[in-house]
């Protein structure tokens, strides 16, 4: 055997960076060959953990304390143990402590998951040739240049070179579906130099170098590589076949079309951040403001050092800059209770427990498989009220991936084979027989295809056709010609017999040339036939047949074409394009048949109801044009009224990329003036022509204008897409200008790069594994159930933690403001204002409870209305309730509410008595009457926040104001022996044995709520939102027995919106369940 | 609903209202009556509540006497911390010139206002430093920063009946502390007699007396049980402060409050406010239900009944100018 070279493995591009040199069956070089240079490669170990044992601690304390929040809790932490602060540092460490705690284990048990799932993935057994036997070893063994032996239905472990087969002929059939969704059987090829090597110990003598380029993640990249087997691929229907490793580990294409999980971060979570930044600021301000002050204030003698309370000889010695700088920070620890480390606690138990109803919501669950959704991730669940794209793949998705043979149309005539759905074979088929274009016709669907037939029963074929008596299984690279041959063979009484693999030409007696394609690629061909009497319809996937009669020199002549382009060395596939070209003119057209491929229960409606919405949904899929056009009409993505815009690799091919954009951009923006629907089709090369980045620069930029395009579409669809420009197309979305929030759904291994990009990732639990719904943040068995994920479940959690988060910030203003005026009262001396047992409490346990659950439970518009009505989910686009603005606003109701608070209270304990004997009240009996109204205000106001009153939040709403005052009671009314000081005894019923008091308490209470309940007010009255007429709509239907509302409070309430009586049409139409498909031609 | 597999029953979600999100609720209407008519009833509260207050606070009578300046050679005699032991009195007469008249069954007499800075000063009571321990070491009782600065003036009201004679007011210095603070958070060391009890200790360093010794007359109002004492150590909230100092013992001429006439204040001035420029004052007042006589919490009350009551008209007016107009649209 001598070594031969198979450079033409991956070979066919020219512009190598770099290639690899591999020796097979790590055999020495060949004599002749340049000097051996020793490449590394990585062994074959899949590694998708974060952390190891050793590094976990120190790397995840690190990766925690790299958020803002908990490293500011670890600063104030250590400030309060270092220098002597009013406040505990317990109050701060424990509920850091807390956090960090859990998190860590959260991300520990998490990586211990993947850990888990990698080790599983490494030891798996695999079995190599050595020495010309065989062997079994673990796949993390394994090594470029390694000869593996793959069996049926085994994964290939790492990316091979085909060296040889069982079958015959050197081939073997796999699927690639995890890989890119396809679940079609796709045919490789053995390399032609050593596909005769049947035997271990043949393949163990094969001395041969490999040459290829290095690693890259492009799936269809090197082009035609029949001879290349990937990691991840199954092999289907062929015993063995032996392989050798060129990629493994993490460079095979698998590993790098997947991307790392990364955390993500919710559009909320990213305004707290900012907010907390602001919120950092104003404590920086405050307490620089504080200290200079207090200089300021401490520069005359007589008030630095006062009579009675002259300084140590220690203190006078201190240098001012230190004490200046202590100063500061026991300011800093004063106030820091602005940002509440609670504030974090309560977000993260929220989102927790939240996601709870997701999993428990009995209309998410799906009764046929049993399965209900997951969440994986708890951070995103507001994120899902904020979608304003949603990605969706296509098959297995939006549908069943079930294709079926709808009906045909021969010359004009329309036949709906019912047998194929009911069984019943002889009639349709009775009067359909016996004429010559019909038998042409079904001849044509019966040769024109690549079918392979098996007849073991026990293989997991894609389809099996259901009734027929020979338990067959058709095998085909495109499900929809199974479904074609299936549905020929119940309408003709024909045999079926194993066919051989043709491109398309048969010849009998008589030579044919049947063609069958898409309408849109034969109908330009065809010279004779009743073209105008096919129309595409929604929702079908039409094909068209012709034929056309040779005469046996054309035939000659056409084999000689087509054999000299197979035998091309040069641009092949170019000349054989041509010769096809050539072929294939003036044909004549026989019919048309339809496929189904049958969309999902209600998937037309979600759509519609996510459009209704206000987010736009793009189909993005590793499917063909064709097919995929045709899900996107039956699914009424496309409507019949949309006019589509082409931007493929055929179009560019014609004109230039720059021309098409160009064009198309100048229609879109002529005529969106017109309210014309636009729908796009982009296919994956034409995308990557418009991803690569531009050398020159001149020819401006394609992104912006492809998004520009695209903005200005109603619907989006890019076929042909590897899985990584699935996830490209969503990044380039996600970082357009206005950053809109994305959502990607898919249900297979080849969504999942999509799923890890998008902002929210869904999985669908389908059949085609669980790939995609273990990575994604949640899964639904269903694509209907994304309607409710997002409609009802999302926009509830967005405004239930929108409001927790302004809340929290609020009612931290309105508890902290107020110290920080005090200390313009007491000579900046860092005198507390509240007694320590409130500082802790307040946060912990007196305003804790109320907002947590109504960050659970509120709903301020009923499920039912949020789901019947699609457009509500426009009124919290953008993340409405966290701009700016309502920042600002609430901002300032705190600073208003602080202000009242305390300098009700100033005024009310100012040059008088408060109470009717005469007897005074000190400092702690003011903070605990500043402290008392503020608790009340703060809780009423979420209060009349709540629209949702159900007897827990009842109960603890009042329940916690009730457990502040017996709390105060107790706290006062016993000499606690483990206190050091009683300051606080007695202070909080002295207080309330006062008149007065509770005059002020009342009074303030009630003076700090008017603004806002006088803003929401009149702002209902005015300029009601759509969610708010919901709400009055709502209850003048629930007043009015149901009965249909008339007149709205609210102006212009009856101008906008679709009627309630249409709403009512619309709703059955579409609960009519699936789409009732369309008709293929007309008689 | 049909549930075809064991394995699907199994998973499938609890049917509960909690969980479906379905709990029985109340849903909060802000419906336009409803809204209107709590504002109303908010407005007519406040402003009924404004004016009562208005009207009592208007009945308290009141007298304040600022006496930094009127006993200047006192406050000048105290600037120097060496003059600490000079005594030095200052008498200030004044006219009153209405009775003030009891009408609930006391008449308090108030003292003192003064500005005073406490800065630092009242930090922390557990905790005594710098004021723990003398330059010897013995410890200091009562500790702590704010038992050290105690006020210490002795105020004493006299009544000149007919032109000659000065009585001396009656007054009483009981029940101007909080009942708790005297008999149960303050506590004198328990031994045989005061002075012994704080033996081994030795006063504040701006003490003239020992602590034992505050009251002469009265031993039940001695130590840390003296009234005065108590009612020190309850710090104000803040720099500009009054405190209760003696109540008017209704006996004799007394029994119907101050008849109107010449009094005089007879003033021991020991405490020194200049240093810090503070002002001290003695104020005269008679008391309601609602307290002193401040007019803060009355005038807030009818301000925000006012605003209310505005911000109802207004509403009203929107809604119903809206409501013609619907109808209107609805007609056509």
């Amino acid at each position: 055997w001598g070594s031969r070279t198979l450079s033409r493995a991956c070979a066919g591009e020219e512009n190598w960076v770099d290639s690899r040199t591999i020796y097979v069956g790590h055999r020495e070089p060949p004599p002749g060959a340049e000097a051996y240079i020793l490449q590394r490669h990585p062994d074959n170990r899949i590694v998708s953990s974060k952390y190891t044992f050793w590094n976990f601690i120190p790397k995840n304390l690190f990766e925690q304390f790299r958020r803002i929040a908990n490293f500011y809790f670890l600063i104030i932490f250590l400030v309060q143990l270092i220098i002597d602060t009013p406040t505990s540092p317990v109050t701060s460490g424990l509920p850091l402590f807390f956090v960090i705690t859990v998190t860590a284990i959260k991300q520990g048990y998490e990586d211990w998951l993947r850990h888990k799932a990698d080790n599983a993935m490494n030891q798996c057994p695999v079995h190599f040739i050595q020495h010309g036997k065989l062997v079994r070893k673990q796949s993390r063994r394994l090594r470029v240049g390694d000869i593996v032996m793959v069996k049926e239905d085994e994964t290939f472990p790492c990316d091979l070179i085909f060296l040889s087969s069982s079958r015959a002929d050197g081939t073997c059939h796999v699927t690639t579906a995890s890989l890119d969704g396809e679940s079609s059987h796709k045919t490789h090829y053995a390399v032609q130099d050593t596909k005769g090597f049947h035997t271990e110990e043949d393949i163990d003598g094969l001395h041969a170098t490999i040459e290829c380029e290095q690693p890259q993640p492009d799936l269809y990249k090197p082009l035609g590589s029949e001879n290349l087997l990937l990691r991840g691929a199954t092999l289907k229907n062929t015993e063995k076949i032996f392989g050798v490793a060129v990629y493994t580990g993490m460079e095979t294409k698998m590993a790098l079309n997947y991307q790392s999980k990364s955390q993500k971060r919710s559009a909320v979570e990213k305004s707290m951040n900012v907010f907390l930044i602001v919120y950092l600021c104003i404590l920086v301000s405050k307490a620089l403001i504080n200290t200079v002050l207090k200089y300021v204030w401490q520069s005359e003698p007589f008030r630095d050092e006062p009579w009675y309370n002259q300084k140590t000889e220690s203190e006078r010695q201190r240098n001012l800059f230190l004490r200046a700088f202590t100063d500061f920070l026991a300011f800093m620890v004063l106030f820091n209770y602005i940002i509440p480390v609670s504030m974090y606690v309560t977000v993260e138990m929220q989102k927790f427990l939240g996601s709870y109803f997701i999993t428990w919501d009995e209309e998410m669950f799906d009764e046929d498989s049993g399965e209900g959704p997951l969440v994986n991730t708890s951070d995103l669940n507001e994120e899902l009220g904020q979608v304003e794209y949603v990605f969706t793949d296509k098959t297995g998705t939006l549908t069943e991936n079930n294709m079926e043979f709808k009906e045909c149309c021969i010359e004009g005539h329309v036949y709906v084979p019912h047998a194929v759905c009911n069984g019943q074979t002889q009639a349709p088929c009775a009067h359909m027989c016996m004429r010559e274009r019909e038998e042409l016709f079904f001849r044509a669907l019966c040769l024109c295809h690549t079918i392979q037939v098996k007849d073991d029963d026990d293989v997991d074929g894609p389809r099996k056709s259901p009734d027929s008596g020979k338990s067959c299984v058709y095998i085909s690279s495109s499900p929809d010609e199974v479904a074609l041959v299936e549905g020929v063979q119940r309408c003709v009484s024909g045999r079926v017999c194993p066919f051989k693999h043709l491109r398309f030409p048969l010849f009998t007696g008589e030579i044919y040339l049947f063609c069958k394609g898409a309408d849109s690629s034969i109908f330009p061909r065809v010279i004779e036939g009743k073209v105008d009497q096919i129309r595409a319809r929604e929702g079908l996937r039409t094909l068209c047949v012709a034929y056309k009669r040779l005469v046996p020199e054309e035939y000659e002549s056409v084999c000689a074409l087509l054999q000299a382009a197979k035998v091309a060395l040069q641009d092949r596939e170019r000349k054989l394009a041509e010769a096809y070209e050539h072929i294939e003119k003036d044909l004549i057209l026989l019919g048309a048949t339809a496929v189904e491929d049958r969309l999902q229960e209600k998937a037309a409606d979600t759509i519609e109801a996510l459009q209704k919405a206000g987010i736009k949904v793009w189909v993005l899929t590793g499917d063909k044009m064709e097919t995929a056009a045709a899900t996107c009409y039956a699914c009424r993505l496309f409507r019949r009224s949309t006019q589509l815009l082409e931007l493929t690799t055929k179009r560019i091919e014609e004109q230039s990329l720059h021309d098409v954009l160009f064009e198309l951009s100048k229609t879109v923006l002529r005529l969106s003036a017109d309210m014309q629907d636009y729908g796009l089709i982009i296919d994956g090369a034409a995308l990557s022509l418009i991803m690569k980045p531009r050398e020159d620069g001149s020819c401006g930029n394609y992104r912006e204008l492809f998004l520009e395009i695209c903005r200005n579409c109603s619907a989006v669809l890019c076929c042909r897409m590897a899985p990584l420009q699935k996830a490209q197309i969503v990044k380039l979305i996600k970082l357009s200008k206005e950053h809109p929030i994305t959502l990607a759904i898919g249900d297979g291994a080849n969504d999942v790069s999509m799923i890890l990009e998008a902002h929210v990732g869904i999985g669908v639990i389908g059949k085609e594994g669980r790939q995609a719904a273990r990575n994604s943040d949640y899964a639904v068995p269903k694509f209907k159930h994304l309607k409710k994920m997002l409609l009802v479940h999302g926009h509830l959690y967005y405004i239930r933690i929108s409001e927790l988060v302004q809340y929290f910030f609020y009612k931290n203003v309105c508890f902290i403001f107020p110290q920080f005026l005090y200390q313009f009262f007491c000579g900046f001396s860092q005198q507390t204002l509240y007694d320590t047992a409130y500082l802790t409490l307040y946060n912990i346990s007196f305003t804790s409870l109320p907002i947590l659950l109504y960050s659970l439970m509120e709903q301020h518009v009923s499920i039912d209305t949020l789901r019947r009505d699609p457009s509500l989910y426009r009124d919290i686009a953008k993340n409405a309730l966290l701009r700016w603005r309502v920042f600002v606003y609430w901002t300032f109701l705190g600073v208003f509410d602080a202000l009242v608070f305390f300098f009700g209270a100033y005024f009310m304990f100012e040059n008088t008595t408060v109470t009717s004997n005469g007897q005074i009240f000190g400092n702690w009996t003011f903070g605990t009457l500043v402290f008392t109204v503020m608790v009340f205000t703060v809780t009423l106001k979420l209060a009349l926040d709540t629209h949702y009153w159900t007897w827990i939040n009842h109960f603890v709403i009042w329940g916690s104001l009730l457990f502040y005052v017996v709390f105060s009671l107790l706290w006062g009314g016993i000499i606690w022996p483990f206190l050091s000081y009683q300051r606080m005894y007695y202070v909080f019923i002295q207080l309330l044995s006062s008149g007065p008091a509770w005059l002020v308490i009342v009074l303030l209470i009630t003076v700090s709520l008017l603004p806002d309940v006088l803003k929401k007010v009149v702002c209902r009255q005015l300029w009601p939102s759509a969610t708010e007429r919901v709400q009055v709509r709502a209850g003048r239907g629930s007043r009015a027995g149901g009965a249909v509302p008339r007149a709205q409070w609210g102006r212009g309430a009856l101008s906008r919106g679709p009627s309630r009586s249409r709403r009512c049409d619309r709703w059955k139409e579409s609960g009519g369940g699936v789409v009732s498909p369309g008709i293929t031609a007309e008689a | 609903m049909k549930r075809t597999s064991e394995d699907g029953q199994s998973k499938l979600p609890d049917n509960t209202a909690l969980k479906q999100q379905q709990l029985p609720a109340y849903r909060l209407q802000l419906s336009a009556t409803g809204v209107l008519s709590c504002f109303f009833a908010t407005g007519v509260f406040c402003l009924g509540m404004g004016i009562i207050l208005i009207l009592s606070a208007k009945s308290i009578k009141e007298i304040e006497i600022k006496y930094t300046k009127i006993c200047g050679n006192c406050a000048k005699l105290r600037e120097d911390a060496t003059n600490f032991d000079k005594e030095c009195t200052c008498s200030i007469p004044f006219y009153l010139s209405e009775t003030m008249q009891v009408k609930g069954e006391r008449e308090e007499i108030q003292a003192y206002t003064f500005l005073f800075t406490v800065s630092s000063c009242i930090q922390d009571v557990g905790n005594c430093a710098p004021f723990s321990k003398s330059h010897d070491g013995t410890p200091i009782a009562p500790c702590g920063a704010i038992a050290n600065s105690i006020f210490n003036d002795t105020i004493i009201l006299s009544y000149k009946l007919n032109s000659s004679i000065p009585i001396k007011v009656p007054m009483l210095r009981s029940g101007i502390t909080w009942w708790t603070d005297k008999y149960v958070k303050f506590q004198n060391p328990s031994s045989i007699n005061l002075s012994s009890a704080f033996a081994g200790t030795t006063k504040p360093p701006c003490w003239a007396k020992p602590v034992y010794e505050l009251d002469g007359e009265d031993p039940g109002n001695n130590g840390f049980l003296n009234d005065d004492f108590i009612v020190w150590m309850r710090t104000a909230a803040f720099p500009t402060f009054k405190k209760l100092y003696r109540r008017l013992n209704r006996i004799q001429y007394f029994i119907e409050g101050l008849p109107a006439g010449n009094y005089s204040f007879n003033i021991t001035y020991n405490f020194p406010v200049t240093r810090f420029k503070g002002e001290k004052s003695v104020v005269l007042s008679t008391l309601t239900w609602s307290g002193g006589s401040s007019l803060f919490l009355g005038l807030v009350y009818t301000v925000t009944g006012a605003v209310t009551w505005l911000a109802s008209f207004s509403m009203m007016a929107v809604h119903l100018t809206l409501k013609d107009r619907k109808v209107l649209f609805i007609q056509q």
